[in-house]
């Protein structure tokens, strides 16, 4: 397509001619903690070394009432949410409207052929609700994954971002989720692993936080049934993410 | 006098010849008194590593292969005071004569039996207490050849803190650079400068009467810039107050 | 790359006078190797995950082509765009031509060494676009109107002081040297030039060969707001920024936020894959421009091993020279000791070869180095090469060549030194030289030179020889 191509890709490969193929060790399978209580345990200090609240529910009720309770805390009247059935706990939208919050959306729905960028109504938010995908225990990171109705801005724009993650999707490390998880970067065109609130230390390494993203991350860690995200649906934008109900059991969503 | 079962050969570097054959005394006498027997090939110059750091090649080849030549006329072990010689040895020679077939296995040879002082004592000869005794407070200076370059970390502390009578502080930022560098003490005699003075502050603030190093460059280094600032502080070499006793 | 005005002494001396720049570093630099040593303790085997990243860029560099090839043909499979550029101009023109076909008029950056290297700003600049850097650190020397000195923290060089007043002056906020309030300032500022940008420009930290997928990292969620918003994404990226799988790229961020930081992992780690689908946010379109300018004639050099670095910073806080002079002194974007052979290795006919001598040998990059880089070996290599291309100061070669010539012969040697010894003691003073005459006066300028010992060691050996003879 170019002349560039061919010579950069020319001289690359006579500049390699003759020496050897260095070789590159196989990785050995991270060895995935057995104990799943120590493996949330430890997600839950990394993940708040790093400056995330967590808070852990075992009943759907709880969860709730947790994530109305973090947003009424901080007095937030405008909420950006994930599509209902994005969220592991669908019913935490109305739950919210229900409570007084209004909602506010991305300017397209989701699905749409061309979206518009009046993004101005969404940066006025206060709050951002989404699912994650994926938590990495030796980190306290959290894996969030866009999709039609996932929008990025969610989690990048209020100053407030809470995030539900459910306990079975914790993985010890970053290099067992991506040993589990690597179709989901087929799936996703943004996948975003998530280590505590926005931060800088650019003036004079004095750490600041929430210079860009938000500036606080509540992470409400489950261990109840509830809705996960599929990664199959993001793969199937076109047609739709009408997965619903509770019928989903803790087991299912092992992957 | 224990009898000798080691033998060595003594590579005592240009510098200390010229500028600080101290040094090269006390590193004869130690290795003596521990009964090695040491033999001090006569003839010898520079490793090269001066015009090796400075991009002269072909120089550094001719003054490797005149040394290697020097030192393969013995097979004993080469003992070096000097931590940035011994790696010049041990590392460089290879790197430098790798294409050369008439040097490449004798260059390996010499690196393989190539010792700094505080490396062979603690390495080969197993001591750590050589009975020496002085009314000092010693603060050390690990010279980043011997440190980064040879990986000598803890033994000539060892050596030191078995002196009898002697105080050992630490030094703050004990492994920064003491801007020496060979000829970039003079090609960037500035940026030295100010390297040099940050190590300075450090040793005044160690509170030490003594600065030991295993380097004789850094030594005259460090020496140069004490004695422009008039300070009390002297420096020696680890070999010098490891024979010491009153 | 731009040549620098003065020489490089010139700048050196220029760094060393600024008593500013003397506090910033100090307060920076030790902090930076702190949180290091604490990031590289908290994994429990660093020695031999640093041996895995170095071998996986070892490896992916000798199969540097097969692997570039990949990533182009899977980020093309994902709806992404792969544009080559052999150089600088080619790139500019590249970004330049995107956002003109577009009608783009508004431009936010996210940090990219890529584009400060082939000066990407000052091209769409000259070009009639809007271009805002949204990095706190980059945003702060662009309303300076400065350079970056430092690879991950580009105002390093600054003060809070400094930086408080910059803000008042520019922006017309109350001056305050307290960084919270200055980082709140710079967020309401470069809000609405994220959601309004049409075209967002990052860097890229790797690109996966296997998936077509770009890894960016920022702690402040700057990029990503960069690649969200905007209409078009353009992510600059080095031909060598190429891992092959997930799982390599997995172990090279576990290196590269600890080294950089201290850090576990960078807050905002994205793993972008193609532009959006069906998402009612991201881009509609993705351009990777694969940038050349001079790596390719690097692979199988003595200085190839400078392409496995993965600009984490590390080198730059441990250099005893780069805390003293900071990263301006070294006239190019990439300072610090592997800027002192990336910039004279890329740009082989520009003023840099005195760059190489800027270090005393000291190995603290090599010590620190997540990938195990032996940069003290390759600037080596570049000193000898400017020797052999006739770069390097005549008396330098003359003078080795004649110390050669003694240090070869020792009888010539011992004279050598004979006569040395006369001459430094017709002026010594207590024993030391206190002023020597020019180039060694750079010496004096602050140290005693020693003079030669009124016996050399040679001479007290001979001595005992002939005493032992006697006896």
């Amino acid at each position: 397509m170019n002349e560039s191509r061919g010579a950069i890709l020319e001289r690359v490969r006579s500049g390699r001619l003759g020496a050897p193929v260095e070789s590159r060790p196989v990785l050995p399978t991270p060895i995935p903690t057995k104990d799943s209580s120590s493996l949330l345990d430890r997600f839950v200090q990394e993940a708040e070394t790093v400056g995330a609240i967590v808070h852990r529910s075992d009943r759907r009720e709880l969860s709730v009432e947790i994530v109305l309770r973090v947003l009424g805390d901080a007095g937030v009247n405008r909420l950006i949410s994930w599509e209902p059935n994005d969220l592991p706990i669908p019913e935490l939208t109305k739950a919210a409207v229900d409570n007084g919050v209004q909602l506010v959306s991305p300017p397209t729905p989701a699905k749409a052929k061309t979206i518009s960028r009046e993004w101005a109504a969404m940066a006025t938010a206060d709050a951002g609700l989404t699912g994650a995908v994926g938590g990495l225990a030796d980190t306290g990171t959290i894996v969030l994954c866009s999709g039609p109705g996932r929008p990025r801005l969610t989690w990048l724009l209020p100053p407030l971002h809470v995030v539900v993650l459910h306990s079975s999707l914790v993985h010890p490390t970053l290099s067992a989720f991506m040993e589990e998880c690597g179709e989901l970067f087929r799936c996703s065109s943004h996948v975003a692993f998530v280590t505590g609130p926005s931060r800088t230390a650019d003036i004079e390494q004095t750490l600041t936080i929430g210079v860009h993203g938000p500036k606080e991350v509540h992470i409400l860690l489950v261990d109840h049934d509830c809705n996960p995200i599929k990664e199959s649906e993001a793969a199937q934008a076109a047609t739709g993410s009408g997965e619903t109900g509770d019928r989903m059991s803790k087991n299912d969503l092992v992957q | 006098m224990p009898e000798t079962i080691f033998s060595v050969q003594l590579f005592a570097t240009c510098l200390v010849d010229a500028i600080r054959p101290a040094a090269g005394l006390a590193t004869l006498r130690l290795l003596e008194r521990l009964g090695v027997k040491v033999i001090v090939p006569s003839g010898q110059t520079c490793c090269g590593q001066p015009a090796f750091n400075s991009g002269c090649l072909a120089d550094a080849r001719a003054m490797a292969r005149y040394t290697i030549d020097l030192l393969e006329k013995s097979p004993v072990p080469i003992v070096v005071p000097s931590g940035s010689c011994s790696d010049m040895i041990v590392h460089r020679y290879r790197e430098l004569l790798a294409d050369d077939p008439a040097y490449a296995s004798k260059a390996e040879r010499v690196a393989a039996r190539t010792y700094e002082l505080s490396q062979y004592l603690s390495d080969v000869l197993k001591v750590q207490d050589v009975g020496a005794q002085c009314r000092r407070t010693i603060t050390y200076h690990p010279s980043c050849h011997l440190l980064r370059g040879l990986g000598v970390r803890s033994a000539p502390s060892q050596l030191l803190d078995s002196i009898a009578d002697a105080r050992c502080v630490s030094l703050p930022g004990a492994e920064d650079c003491c801007g020496f560098g060979g000829t970039f003490a003079v090609k960037m005699g500035e940026l030295s400068s100010a390297m040099l003075n940050r190590k300075l502050d450090a040793i005044v603030e160690s509170g030490a009467d003594t600065v030991v190093a295993c380097d004789v460059g850094c030594l005259m280094h460090i020496e140069g810039g004490l004695k422009r600032r008039g300070s009390n502080v002297v420096v020696r070499h680890l070999a010098e107050v490891l024979v010491e006793s009153e | 790359m731009n040549s620098p005005l003065m020489s490089f002494q010139q700048r050196v001396s220029h760094a060393l006078a600024d008593g500013q720049l003397r506090v910033a570093l100090d307060r920076t630099t030790e902090r930076f190797t702190l949180k290091r040593v604490a990031g590289l303790a908290s994994l429990p085997d660093a020695d031999v995950v640093r041996d895995r990243a170095r071998s996986i860029r070892l490896h992916t560099l000798s199969r540097l082509d097969e692997y570039l090839e990949q990533f182009e043909a899977n980020v093309t499979s994902v709806g992404g765009q792969v544009h080559w550029a052999s150089d600088a101009q080619e790139a500019n023109e590249i970004v330049l031509d995107l956002a003109r076909s577009r009608s783009v008029k508004r431009v936010v950056k996210s940090k990219s060494m890529v584009s400060e290297e082939i000066e990407l700003n000052q091209a769409l600049i000259s070009g009639g676009l809007d271009v805002v850097e949204s990095d706190l650190g980059e945003y702060i020397i662009q309303l300076a109107g400065e350079t970056p000195s430092h690879i991950i923290a580009p105002a390093v060089h600054k003060t809070r002081e400094q930086i408080g007043q910059l803000l008042a002056d520019k922006l017309g906020v109350p001056m305050t040297d307290d960084p919270v309030e200055m980082t709140a300032t710079a967020r309401s500022a470069l809000r609405d030039v994220f959601l309004q940008s049409e075209m967002g420009v990052s860097g890229v930290n790797f690109g996966v060969a296997s998936t077509g997928s770009l890894a960016i990292v920022t702690n402040e969620g700057n990029a990503s707001l960069t690649v969200t918003a905007p209409r078009i994404h353009v992510a600059m990226m080095g031909i060598e920024r190429v891992v092959p799988t997930l799982d390599d790229l997995a172990v090279m961020l576990l290196v590269l936020a600890r080294s950089a930081t201290g850090q576990k992992l960078t807050v905002y780690t994205d793993l972008l894959t193609g532009p959006r689908r069906g998402d009612p946010d991201g881009p509609e379109e993705l351009h990777v421009v694969l940038l050349d300018n001079g790596r390719s004639r690097l692979v199988g050099t003595e200085v190839g091993e400078v392409l496995a670095c993965i600009r984490c910073g590390a080198c730059l806080n441990a250099c005893p020279v780069y805390q003293q002079i900071g990263g301006h002194a070294y006239g190019s974007v990439y300072s610090g000791p592997i800027g002192a052979v990336l910039t004279p290795s890329l740009d082989r006919e520009g003023p840099w070869h005195e760059l190489p001598e800027a270090s005393s040998l000291c190995g603290a990059c090599r010590e620190v180095c997540p990938v195990r880089i032996d940069i003290p070996r390759m600037l080596l290599a570049l000193r000898a090469e400017t020797v052999r291309s006739g770069k390097a100061n005549q008396w330098v070669r003359i003078v080795f060549w004649l110390y050669r010539i003694a240090a070869t012969k020792p009888r010539l040697f011992r004279c050598g030194v004979s006569v040395v010894r006369q001459l430094t003691r017709m002026f010594f003073v207590n024993g030391w030289l206190l002023r020597l005459p020019s180039p060694l006066s750079s010496w004096t300028q602050s140290r005693e030179f020693p003079v030669i010992a009124s016996r050399t060691f040679s001479e007290e050996m001979r001595d005992r020889e002939e005493g032992s003879g006697d006896e």
